[in-house]
């Protein structure tokens, strides 16, 4: 039940934002995204369902948002693939939330930077990559460090288990 | 026998290949289609994408209420010095509404005398609040509170009182997609035109820059000398944006490359990070 609201929570939290801050500026959200490294730990291993929800929310992502077609879905789910490889590698701590939240950042940009190359949908170039990152760093490290110690905290308090 | 295999080998390889490229091609295509956003959305997608802003819409509500609380604030700060601005233009209002006044009665005329129903400029109206912005980033796209049952089609051209912002590029039933004119790739070029004195010359915007927020228009063969300020609106041609749109002001005159034409950056009448209320304008003429 929390990760369901912690996912739509974010999602609406990025549609809100995106309203208040500049359309070129350096605090660019990515709320979604950042919400699926905050809510691996509470799936306790169970990565079946994990890789469902990410595929999921990708696709509403498509359907409110991008008016694509299943393509964050998929991004989604290579997303969440990435996350449970992380936390394999790394003990979900405040720091190393923040470690897995910036290269998800750069993962997620380069990969739909790729995506749009490949198609020739439009042309960027590499500036326009390293743009798209760093701006959306410093909003999202944020939210993400927020979030976590916010759900930590509740999830101490009404004793809900994740998996460290 | 060994020889079999071997060939049975190399075929299995060539074989693999071709599949290879096949799959390779075939994903690419679907790629393509999928990444396309200016596609005419399907009826489940549009319901999803209508049910699902509808509730974000109404989430931002409170948010969007304070934003508008703090910006009247901010606005009351300088509210004398807009005053006497508003005081100076008075004192020409009533010229100017006379003038408009008799060149309308004259178009009338001429639209009557030579049987035209429509002209480039004739438009209809239709008031949008954003919802949400740019959430994609490589866009610069915003979803707009209007759609299909509103009036809303593909392509319609979208402005605010500074002058034109986008278009629309997808549609649902009460939600719309609007395709900035910051957005890095702008597929269709826009023919404007640009008042030089008392005669236009005419050029094409070629590219936007978010940094400087300005326009290059680029093809202006004219020989005429282009003074700084001078207003750049839409010509009307090409199909989508009615004419006499602003765009913005000429801030720099240089030629090109070749010495063969023309370059004019022109500052946008636009600032894109300010648009939360919109104008979509629907041309008579189609």
């Amino acid at each position: 039940m929390m990760v369901i609201l912690v996912l739509i929570i974010s999602f609406i939290l990025d549609s809100i934002i995106s309203n208040l801050v500049s359309i070129n500026g350096l605090f660019l959200p990515l709320f979604t995204v950042m919400s699926l490294i905050i809510v691996y730990p509470y799936f306790n291993n169970k990565r079946n369902k994990f890789y469902l929800s990410c595929f999921i929310t990708g696709i509403f992502y498509d359907l409110i948002y991008t008016n694509t077609i299943v393509i964050h879905g998929f991004l989604f789910l290579l997303l969440g693939f990435i996350i449970t490889r992380m936390n394999l590698l790394l003990a979900n701590n405040f720091i190393n939330v923040v470690i897995m939240g910036i290269i998800l950042i750069v993962v997620y940009r380069s990969l739909t930077y790729g995506l749009i190359l490949i198609t020739a949908n439009a042309s960027f170039d590499l500036f326009n990559l390293f743009r798209s990152i760093y701006s959306s760093l410093i909003m999202n490290i944020f939210f993400v460090s927020i979030a976590y110690i916010i759900i930590d905290k509740i999830s101490y308090k009404f004793k809900i288990h994740k998996a460290n | 026998m060994g020889d079999t295999m071997y060939r049975k080998k190399e075929f299995d390889k060539r074989y693999l290949i071709i599949i290879a490229v096949i799959v390779l091609a075939i994903v690419l295509v679907v790629l393509s289609v999928a990444l396309k956003r200016d596609r005419n959305l399907s009826f489940p997608e549009k319901m999803i994408k209508d049910s699902g802003t509808f509730i974000i819409n109404v989430v931002s509500t409170p948010v969007n209420f304070v934003k508008d609380i703090i910006r009247e604030g901010r606005e009351k700060n300088d509210i004398y010095e807009k005053y006497k601005d508003l005081k100076e233009k008075e004192k020409s209002m009533d010229k100017t509404t006379a003038e408009n006044d008799n060149l309308r009665n004259e178009v009338d005329e001429l639209k009557k005398n030579l049987e035209l129903e429509t002209i480039l400029s004739d438009q209809f109206y239709k008031h949008a609040t954003i919802v949400n912005r740019n959430i994609d980033y490589w866009y610069d796209e915003v979803t707009i509170d209007k759609g299909k049952k509103n009036g809303i089609e593909k392509d319609m051209a979208v402005v605010n009182s500074y002058g034109l912002v986008g278009k629309v590029s997808s549609v649902s039933n009460y939600y719309s997609t609007v395709k900035l004119l910051s957005n890095d790739n702008m597929s269709d070029k826009i023919s404007v035109k640009i008042k030089a004195n008392d005669t236009y010359v005419y050029g094409l915007i070629s590219k936007y820059s978010s940094k400087s927020n300005t326009y290059t228009v680029e093809g202006i063969s004219e020989n005429i000398d282009i003074p700084k300020g001078s207003d750049v609106v839409t010509t009307g041609m090409g199909g989508t944006f009615p004419s006499g749109l602003l765009i913005g002001h000429v801030t720099k005159v240089t030629t090109d490359n070749f010495d063969l034409s023309k370059v004019a950056l022109v500052k946008s009448s636009v600032d894109f990070d300010k648009v939360d209320y919109v104008t979509i304008l629907k041309r008579k003429s189609k």
